[in-house]
């Protein structure tokens, strides 16, 4: 069970083969037997899972079918918000924090049927590429213990990778579900911001906050993202977006791009880019290099611009609305300072800190204003390269999965995002699927970045190379 | 920004932390990490006035308070401030 597909599982659901809850029970089974060495879990719903499981098998045959995704078992990034139970976000400030509602992706996928069997673990408020930054440890990469998972959706990649669920749903602001499945030999899309609502994701950078799917195969990551794909009232920045497909032996243009393939990028990961272009180049496709040069920049405009709107979103937290307090201050402006030093960790405190510096009148212009012109420069650059080309294509990570405790400065982890935070200050829709192995056998990614809002295009083509097993 | 501005901005950076030197000499590396020399920023924006606005109806001095009003007609007056030009709201 633990090997079989969405559309596998959805098939085997239908001809009664199994039942909801004894899938759900393997799930519980295989968390109970993991976890203890994984921590890809903050929470499990054990009873309330085997209670929608059981109501789901007890419906009529007639309303059951409501989407492919009925009766199976996701795992939820605990920064997206489900009603009643902790969303702590993996910080000591939000550890008793119980919302009173579902986040739209969250109502959306109960609405399809599937059965929320837990929360899983994250770097603090989505702050880092390894999911060692969460108040409640770390999470390990089932692949290798000895490896990071990827983050900051570590835990939802690596209840997937492990089998504890078939699917799980991350959030990806730099990276954040590209590079744990690029790690663990996974599935991920970053969506076109605006295309899954993002109301109910607690804001890390309310700019590029993106929320998407984290599957083994492309066709099942492609059932979810049109499932949670769809306009929502209750956030402005969402809208209705077409999920089309090309037709079937239509030959796309790739680029790839040549500011990701430098000495920065390790050869097994450009080897797997290398790989997949002469596939697409055996499938009748065109394949050329593509230069923006404004890449040579994003990793810093994504830091100061992240970083910025961080220190923003995180000033709610206070200790006096909600969350965690200090005790025994003397007075309010000892109370906001003493329950934010203790609340946050050492990753959030620096970025808040940098946040706040890069906006102060003194350093705005240096900082703040010229990251948004890198930005703007990039979404020119990356519209002018969409004229040409239809897919662009590059390593989605530096390299294999790094091990625990391997990065030892803030720059070593910021660097890990260099191939994944271009697309995410540009908006744009990002799949990392699995592309060769590096270093001691483990999986790297690639990633096939599209024009805003051509998600089916990235899927077709993803499903291509997955065809051709690279 | 050169470094020596940056170490310049060292009493700044006082005021935001008190964790001690260790955190200081992080955070400029840091910092040094994510600088773009002027030079570097001249050459890729040579035309910084467009580049820095990410929205070209909006100009640099900010909106009217008519035309902010009319960007959102349900919000009450009151809770508008407009401000002369955008460098007053930096004072």
């Amino acid at each position: 069970m633990k090997d079989m597909t969405l559309y596998a599982l959805n098939e085997a659901l239908r001809a009664g083969k199994m039942s909801s809850l004894e899938l759900t029970e393997e799930c519980l089974r295989r968390i109970k037997q993991q976890d203890g060495k994984i921590g890809a879990f903050l929470s499990v719903f054990e009873e309330e899972a085997r209670f929608a499981a059981k109501a789901f098998d007890a419906l009529p045959e007639g309303q059951k079918w409501v989407s492919p995704l009925a009766g199976i078992p996701t795992a939820i990034k605990d920064n997206l918000m489900v009603m009643g139970k902790r969303t702590t976000c993996g910080s000591k400030m939000l550890a008793n924090f119980v919302p009173p509602y579902d986040a739209t992706v969250v109502s959306t996928l109960k609405k399809a049927g599937a059965v929320i069997i837990g929360k899983t673990n994250m770097d603090e408020f989505g702050m880092g590429s390894t999911t060692e930054h969460s108040a409640f440890g770390v999470t390990r990469n089932p692949l290798d213990l000895s490896r990071v998972p990827g983050g900051s959706s570590g835990g939802s990649a690596s209840a997937v990778a492990s089998g504890m669920v078939p699917f799980a749903i991350g959030s990806d602001t730099g990276g954040s579900v590209r590079l744990p499945a690029s790690y663990q030999g996974l599935v991920g899309m970053r969506p076109t911001y605006g295309a899954v609502s993002r109301y109910g994701l607690t804001a890390f950078c309310s700019s590029m906050d993106t929320v998407g799917p984290i599957t083994k195969t492309v066709r099942d990551n492609a059932l979810v993202y049109s499932t949670i794909a769809h306009a929502d009232t209750m956030d402005a920045t969402s809208v209705a977006c077409p999920f089309t497909f090309p037709e079937k032996g239509t030959a796309l243009r790739i680029g790839i791009i040549s500011q990701l393939m430098g000495d920065e990028i390790s050869p097994a990961a450009k080897n797997a880019v290398i790989a997949a272009a002469e596939c697409f180049l055996a499938l009748g496709m065109t394949v050329k290099n593509v230069s923006i040069p404004h890449l040579q920049d994003a990793l810093s405009a994504y830091f100061i611009i992240s970083s910025a709107e961080a220190s923003s979103n995180l000033a709610r937290f206070d200790g006096v609305r909600y969350g965690y307090r200090a005790e025994n201050c003397a007075d309010p402006e000892s109370l906001y300072r003493q329950s934010r030093e203790e609340g946050f960790g050492a990753e959030v405190k620096r970025r808040i800190r940098l946040g706040t510096y890069a906006l102060t009148k003194e350093n705005k212009e240096a900082y703040y204003e010229r990251s948004l012109g890198i930005r703007a420069g990039l979404c020119a650059e990356f519209d002018a390269a969409f004229a040409d080309f239809d897919i662009l294509l590059c390593p989605t990570s530096p390299d294999v999965a790094p091990r625990l405790m391997q990065m030892q400065t803030p720059v070593q982890m910021y660097s890990q995002d260099l191939c994944t935070v271009p697309m995410s200050l540009a908006g744009l829709p990002a799949l990392s699927l699995p592309c060769g192995r590096g270093e001691g056998g483990l999986p790297l990614g690639i990633q096939l970045v599209g024009r805003a809002f051509s998600e089916g295009t990235l899927y077709y083509a993803a499903e291509l190379l997955e065809r051709e097993g690279i | 920004m050169n470094e020596h501005e940056n170490i310049k901005s060292l009493s700044q950076l006082a005021m935001l932390m008190e964790d001690g030197e260790n955190t200081q000499t992080e955070f400029l590396e840091i910092l040094r990490f994510l600088t773009l020399s002027d030079a570097k920023w001249e050459a890729l924006c040579p035309k910084r006035e467009d580049a820095v606005s990410l929205r070209a109806d909006i100009p640099k001095e900010g909106l009217s308070k008519e035309a902010l009003l009319a960007l959102a007609p349900d919000v009450t007056e009151g809770y508008i401030s407009v401000p002369k030009a955008w460098e007053d709201t930096q004072e």
